[in-house]
């Protein structure tokens, strides 16, 4: 029951965050140069014409008036066409949600193994050249933009060695799959090492304990003692970090899609970016708004799951 | 006499940066089956370090340098890590400060019990085995107690649920490390009278690791005085407490409310142990002896045996001949 009040109340907390967020991109999207009428029309369009563009899309409506139908869609849940593509900005979302959620995934399982792997391999050893290297590689790792990594992935796995894709999402799922390796660890290869780093600060930590002594005192073996008691704990604080960091692959799904040319979501906003479309930029990014707001509500339920000591309420 | 656990010249080092400090220097007893021995002195004496260094538990920048402990006849000293986790829990159990720290904050307590019992017993065995347990050390319910994370107890809960976890393996030595320390006073007493009827009952010997004089008078049958990683007076309780023969024991005594006689005046000892990484020449205590003389400065004083069973360090303990008859008042 308490458990439920906590759900309702998060859930209505998020309201006047989401009236923020209708707010600023509203105001973001006016505030750039450029109309979508002449983007539509090109550069040699008649006065005439783009006045009966706006005329059209309905952008001769004072500003508060527009920001009131643009909340109106958000309220119903009925985000209108794209002005450009001339389709439900919904139906565009379903149809690229798709690719990026399987980005997203796919960087995600690839960020959780790798990290707990070296992690692991880091905190535990007593070797200080395995640490050091560890530690060192992943330093490197943290501080080169994926978008860079991404273009040396492809040079060395797509064009040298020919073995994945270099763009594109193909059209079968063992193709979809086979297109989103590099493009996984292009994206995952960052997160994996700024949480290598925390989960061997933390075993490092964690090895101390009281807790750690006392269970080898009671004559556990070392692979419950490191399971139970080294990994179990280690869980608690580098959840954290991975569920902030998941919510970030998803909404930063724009850099990796666009390298990779892959037909996803960060593509499509994007695209509505560069030609003005005002609905669909609305549309999308209130719908991501919403998405980051579920997940953190979602992250939060977890940590009530793997950390006894918080309670939901 | 037969001894359960014998330690023989025991050393322990740590490494703190560039320099080894030695936090266990020459430390020698026998513990007889069935009693309970103290380690009494002020804290970084090497109490604790003594106590860990006895089943490999030190810290990752500490190592036993020297000597032996002998458990049952066999050397555990240097054992590989298999063979010496069939004597932790088993045959040496160990209990902690800090309830609070010591158990894993993430498990049940009914995982932390049932866990190192033998694989031998199936899991309904084991269920009742974990709550006879916490009946043993006096958990009342016991069942629902099984289900409990460490946060959802009492300091004084959490200190009975981590000697019962202790006593899953059913040790025949308890190291207990400060047992009662981190608890409120009157909680301490019951941990303490709890500890002493499990000794008896299971028939176990203990190592009573404290820096409350009044606890030791309390519960121990022999008791070695720590200062600055040696032992500087060992004994019998009785013999210690009436016939102190080193000023540091002494002094411990005059410090507490509950061991002077009425109307005498409590007196500190002044000043601070001696920092180990620079320690004085001569005797580690003579800075801050009242007895101080020449030779203290001078010359270390070996541990040499001045009555049946009673050792002292100290070049002067002739002086203290007269001190007798301090009071163990109860309480």
């Amino acid at each position: 029951m308490k458990e439920f009040n906590y759900i309702i109340k998060r859930i209505l907390q998020m309201i006047p965050v989401l009236l923020v967020v209708t707010v600023v991109i509203f105001a973001g999207m006016r505030l750039i140069p450029g109309s979508p009428a002449i983007t539509m029309l090109g550069d040699h369009a008649t006065p005439q014409a783009v006045e009966e563009m706006n005329e059209k899309l309905g952008l001769n409506e004072p500003l508060i008036v527009q920001y009131f139908l643009f909340l109106r869609q958000v309220l119903t849940f009925d985000f209108g066409n794209s002005i450009t593509l001339n389709a439900p900005v919904w139906d565009l979302f379903k149809e690229k949600a798709v690719v990026t959620l399987t980005l997203t995934v796919m960087t995600g399982l690839f960020t959780l193994v790798i990290s707990f792997l070296f992690g692991y391999i880091g905190g535990i050893s007593r070797n200080k050249v395995v640490t050091k290297t560890v530690d060192t590689a992943a330093l490197i790792f943290i501080s080169i933009p994926e978008f860079w990594i991404g273009i040396q992935l492809m040079m060395i796995f797509g064009l040298k060695l020919g073995l994945f894709p270099v763009g594109g999402w193909g059209t079968t799922w063992g193709e979809h799959l086979h297109s989103m390796v590099l493009p996984a660890i292009a994206g995952g290869l960052g997160t994996s090492a700024l949480m290598i780093r925390n989960i061997e600060e933390e075993i490092l930590k964690i090895r101390r304990q009281d807790y750690v002594d006392f269970a080898y005192s009671k004559g556990l073996k070392k692979s419950v003692v490191r399971n139970r008691y080294i990994l179990k704990n280690v869980m608690v604080s580098t959840i954290t970090l991975f569920s902030m960091r998941i919510v970030y692959m998803f909404a930063g799904s724009v850099v990796i899609e666009t390298v990779f040319a892959l037909p996803g979501l960060g593509n499509l906003l994007m695209q509505a970016i560069l030609s003005r479309d005002y609905s669909l930029v609305q549309g999308l990014v209130y719908i991501f708004a919403v998405i980051v707001l579920v997940m953190n509500l979602l992250t939060d339920i977890s940590y009530s799951f793997i950390n006894p000591r918080i309670k939901l309420e | 006499m037969e001894y359960i656990l014998s330690v023989k010249n025991l050393k322990t080092d740590f490494v703190d940066g560039d320099q080894v400090v030695h936090a266990v220097d020459d430390v020698s007893f026998d513990i007889r089956e069935g009693e309970t021995f103290g380690l009494i002195g002020e804290s970084g004496c090497g109490k604790s370090a003594t106590c860990r260094s006895l089943i490999g538990l030190l810290k990752e920048n500490g190592t036993v340098s020297g000597g032996k402990v002998i458990y049952k006849g066999q050397d555990i000293t240097h054992l590989r890590f298999g063979e010496m986790q069939k004597i932790r829990g088993h045959e040496i159990g160990m209990i902690f400060q800090e309830p609070m720290t010591t158990l894993n904050p993430v498990v049940k307590i009914g995982v932390q019990l049932t866990e190192s019992l033998p694989d031998t017993m199936n899991k309904g065995e084991k269920r009742k085995r974990a709550e006879e347990l916490l009946r043993m050390v006096g958990i009342s319910d016991a069942a629902q107690r099984l289900e409990a994370y460490p946060h959802e107890l009492s300091g004084g809960m959490r200190q009975r649920a981590m000697i019962a976890i202790a006593l899953a393996g059913e040790p025949k030595l308890l190291l207990a490390d400060e047992p009662t320390t981190a608890l409120d006073v009157t909680i301490q007493d019951q941990i303490l009278k709890l500890l002493q009827r499990l000794k008896r009952d299971l028939n176990m010997s203990m190592i009573l690791v404290t820096h409350d004089l009044g606890v030791a008078a309390q519960v121990c049958d022999h008791i070695a005085v720590m200062y600055a990683g040696r032992i500087v007076e060992k004994a019998d309780v009785h013999t210690l407490f009436h016939k102190p023969r080193n000023p540091y024991t002494y002094s411990l005594m005059c410090s507490l409310p509950s061991m002077v006689k009425k109307g005498q005046r409590l007196e500190p000892i002044e000043g601070m142990p001696p920092n180990l990484k620079e320690m004085p020449a001569g005797c580690a205590f003579a800075p801050r002896c009242r007895y101080c003389e020449k030779i203290c400065a001078e010359k270390t004083p070996e541990l040499e045996e001045i009555g049946k069973g009673h050792y002292t360090r100290c070049h002067l303990w002739k002086k203290l001949e007269h001190v007798e008859g301090i009071v163990e008042r109860e309480g």
